[in-house]
């Protein structure tokens, strides 16, 4: 499987505050999945922002690849592939009005 | 149809001429402006800070309009929200429908603020008193009642007992003796 590198992960209102960044790149991610799995060890005890205790996304989680949204429940990630330049959005679900 | 997200509004009036412009058959325009009020949850709230992933945020009005038109066969549906900072007493929002007949413009209009209020990439903080606090989605969990392996209702009601005795109520006169009921509750809180 051919590796991506540098996307960029953004992240949106309270998961900002709470990772304490707006957003970070990783290198070397080849998949979805990949990029999940690498960004849970990446922010250690900030994880449990966006992850549960099992490891899955929380439920409350919506992510987005290039502004199109992921169906993360459904979709088997290690098909969502990535490549350089790519933007994931990974942000909560609204509460506009 | 027409959505946006940004930081103004336009002018009511604007927006009604616009949906009474859009078919000789509009018998109905209603629209719905929110609000930003001073207390919320016992808090005293100076301002909320709305924040939007807007592209997003568009595209998912998007649908949702394109949706109601089609479900309430409405002649025309506008929604613009607002991003930034407001000031209690600002506008927030701003739906319009029109249709030939008030009752599908009510239920229409009922149905897209609703829908706005949880899944659309929109936050908002408030700024109050007492401190600072994201509004996180508060919708009550989805009740999913199934009768004989059909759905007959999705419901969004306050409480999962009171949503359930109140989509059996309604429906107990269509459930055959001895049919499988099967109720699924979900809930996007946790």
């Amino acid at each position: 499987m051919a590796l991506g590198r540098g996307v960029k992960i953004r992240f949106f209102a309270w998961l900002r505050e709470e990772i304490g960044a707006p957003s970070i790149s990783l290198e070397g991610v080849s998949s979805l999945d990949d990029l999940i799995s690498q960004l849970r060890e990446m922010l250690g005890e900030k994880s449990e922002v966006l992850f549960s205790s099992d490891g899955s996304l929380r439920s409350h989680i919506v992510l987005a690849v290039n502004n199109v949204v992921i169906d993360i429940r459904q979709k088997n990630l290690r098909t969502v592939l990535l490549k350089e330049g790519d933007i994931i959005d990974i942000m909560p679900l609204g509460s506009g009005g | 149809m027409r959505v946006s997200v940004g930081e103004k509004l336009s002018n009511i009036k604007d927006i009604v001429e616009e949906l009474k412009s859009s078919s000789s058959n509009v018998g109905a325009v209603v629209v719905f402006v929110g609000v930003v009020r001073r207390e919320s949850r016992g808090r005293h709230v100076y301002k909320l800070l709305y924040e939007s992933h807007r592209d997003l945020a568009e595209q998912f009005l998007w649908e949702i309009a394109k949706n109601i038109k089609n479900k309430y066969n409405l002649l025309d549906i506008v929604i613009e929200h607002r991003i930034g900072e407001l000031e209690v007493g600002e506008e927030t929002m701003i739906v319009g429908v029109a249709a030939k007949h008030r009752e599908e413009a009510f239920l229409a209009l009922g149905e897209t603020i609703e829908r706005i209020k949880r899944g659309v990439p929109i936050w908002k903080k408030e700024i109050a008193e007492e401190g600072e606090f994201w509004i996180k989605d508060e919708s009550p969990p989805r009740i999913q009642v199934w009768v004989d392996g059909k759905k007959v209702e999705i419901g969004d009601e306050e409480g999962f007992l009171k949503g359930i005795i109140s989509i059996l109520e309604k429906h107990i006169k269509i459930i055959p003796e001895r049919a499988k009921i099967k109720i699924s509750i979900t809930t996007e809180n946790a």
